[in-house]
């Protein structure tokens, strides 16, 4: 998607013409449907079906328990046959979202056990983990990545909440948790690399990733503020973002280290902000200086080290 | 040839393990024995949430001469359950169950050792919302 305002600024610099603007803007029209647009739509559609079953399975009481199952057994049938016709016919888009569908309706038809056969008082993830199995399978329906942005976040959901059960006390164990998402990071790379047909290695990887860079923010910030060990978990994770960074500028993936750049700019902040709590720099007239003078020098080496990275990659 | 039985066991995979699940729970419910065990509100305030009661299980006033050795497998329950309910019946019961003079119970069926699954919820030795009578 091209913003009008963004396109004038590259006709105002004469990298392209007022005709290829109004191109573009056309051909965005033409395919003016976002993927967030249909993921809503699907989600929107979803979330009636679901609700309708809802209050079909909570209040029509006539309909025995055996007969609302075998209600939904028939709907999974359905879905599964149009899937499975598509497929046939070799219409691999029209074949995954009637894939997507019976995702979506295996939720469902949990939601509708947990009902039927009153389970209730488990590990409140544990649906989820029997959705991510009942489903795997649907990711080799076909080489799309629809299926895997579904699935992933729901098996990365489960098994987090999985081992943080299991292994509670993991979650005050900083390198604990970073090892295990970077081990999923891995897994994913190495499935993309072993079947590039696999479409979920390739999304394993992307959500692995975004989780790992969200705690380590976390964990930054948390330790900035002295919590999770504090100042010896601050240099942990600049010891972590410097080893990730520099595994991924091995690998080529500048755009992947810039983010790890921004951490780093994070952590220094957060070291900043601990100095400043621990030292009372922020109260005396020499603490100040101090302050001032780590607050310059990380502004100027962190922008330095972007610039480098950005130069590698356009030299890349 | 097998492309074609591929594509079968990929997509049919939901729907058999649907019917496995259900197939293992009907199972389950078979082959345990029913248990009455009493309850009592989990949180008053809280009693009725969406279309279900939250309860806990009152071990002190529940008959524990029904389980093997007459000692009540504790262990084998979880502190608090679910029970789902009809959404047209959730302000009848809502009365019964505050009424301090009823007394509520659930039906499970049990093995030793395994998970219990509930069955129907029991006022005043009436069944609610039961797999063979209706409240």
């Amino acid at each position: 998607m091209f913003k009008p305002r963004q396109l004038d600024r590259l006709v105002a610099a004469g990298i392209i013409t007022p005709t290829q603007k109004l191109q573009i803007l056309d051909f965005d029209n033409d395919n003016g449907r976002t993927w967030l647009y249909r993921a809503l739509m699907i989600l929107g559609i979803f979330t009636l079906g679901v609700g309708m079953i809802s209050i079909v399975a909570a209040n029509w009481q006539d309909i025995s328990d055996m007969l609302k199952l075998a209600a939904m057994f028939i709907l999974l049938l359905f879905v599964a046959g149009g899937t499975l016709y598509y497929l046939k016919q070799n219409k691999m888009k029209i074949a995954e979202k009637w894939a997507l569908s019976e995702f979506l309706f295996s939720g469902a038809s949990i939601g509708l056990i947990i009902q039927v056969f009153q389970l209730s008082g488990g590990k409140i993830y544990a649906p989820l983990g029997v959705w991510a199995a009942m489903t795997f399978s649907l990711l080799f329906v076909s080489k799309q990545k629809l299926i895997s942005y579904f699935w992933m976040p729901l098996f990365l959901a489960w098994i987090v909440c999985w081992v943080g059960d299991i292994w509670w006390n993991i979650f005050e164990s900083f390198d604990c948790v970073l090892l295990f998402f970077i081990a999923l990071v891995a897994i994913g790379k190495m499935l993309d690399w072993w079947k590039p047909n696999f479409s979920g290695g390739d999304v394993l990887f992307r959500e692995a990733l975004v989780c790992l860079y969200l705690l380590l923010a976390f964990y930054i910030i948390s330790a900035g503020f002295d919590y999770y060990g504090g100042l010896t978990t601050l240099f942990r994770a600049f010891l972590y973002v410097g080893i990730l960074a520099a595994c991924f500028a091995k690998f080529k993936q500048y755009r992947i280290v810039r983010s790890f750049v921004k951490l780093a700019g994070l952590a220094v902040v957060m070291l900043y902000v601990n100095f400043g709590e621990r030292f009372g720099l922020f109260e005396t007239g020499i603490g100040l200086v101090i302050s001032g003078v780590l607050l310059i020098g990380a502004l100027v080496f962190v922008p330095k080290f972007i610039r480098r990275v950005l130069k590698e990659k356009i030299h890349a | 040839m097998l492309k074609n039985l591929r594509n079968y066991v990929v997509v049919f995979v939901p729907a058999v393990l649907f019917v496995v699940f259900c197939g293992y729970f009907l199972l389950q419910i078979a082959l345990g024995a029913e248990v009455k065990v009493r309850i009592q509100g989990y949180d008053p305030r809280d009693l009725l949430a969406g279309h279900y009661i939250r309860y806990s299980i009152d071990w002190e006033n529940t008959d524990c001469s029904q389980f093997s050795n007459k000692i009540c497998p504790q262990k084998d329950f979880e502190q608090s359950y679910k029970f789902y309910v009809p959404q047209e019946m959730a302000i009848v019961l809502e009365r019964e169950i505050r009424n301090i003079q009823n007394q509520a119970e659930i039906v499970f069926s049990y093995q030793y050792g395994k998970k219990p699954i509930a069955l129907q919820l029991l006022i005043n030795g009436k069944s609610f919302k039961g797999k063979n009578i209706r409240f």
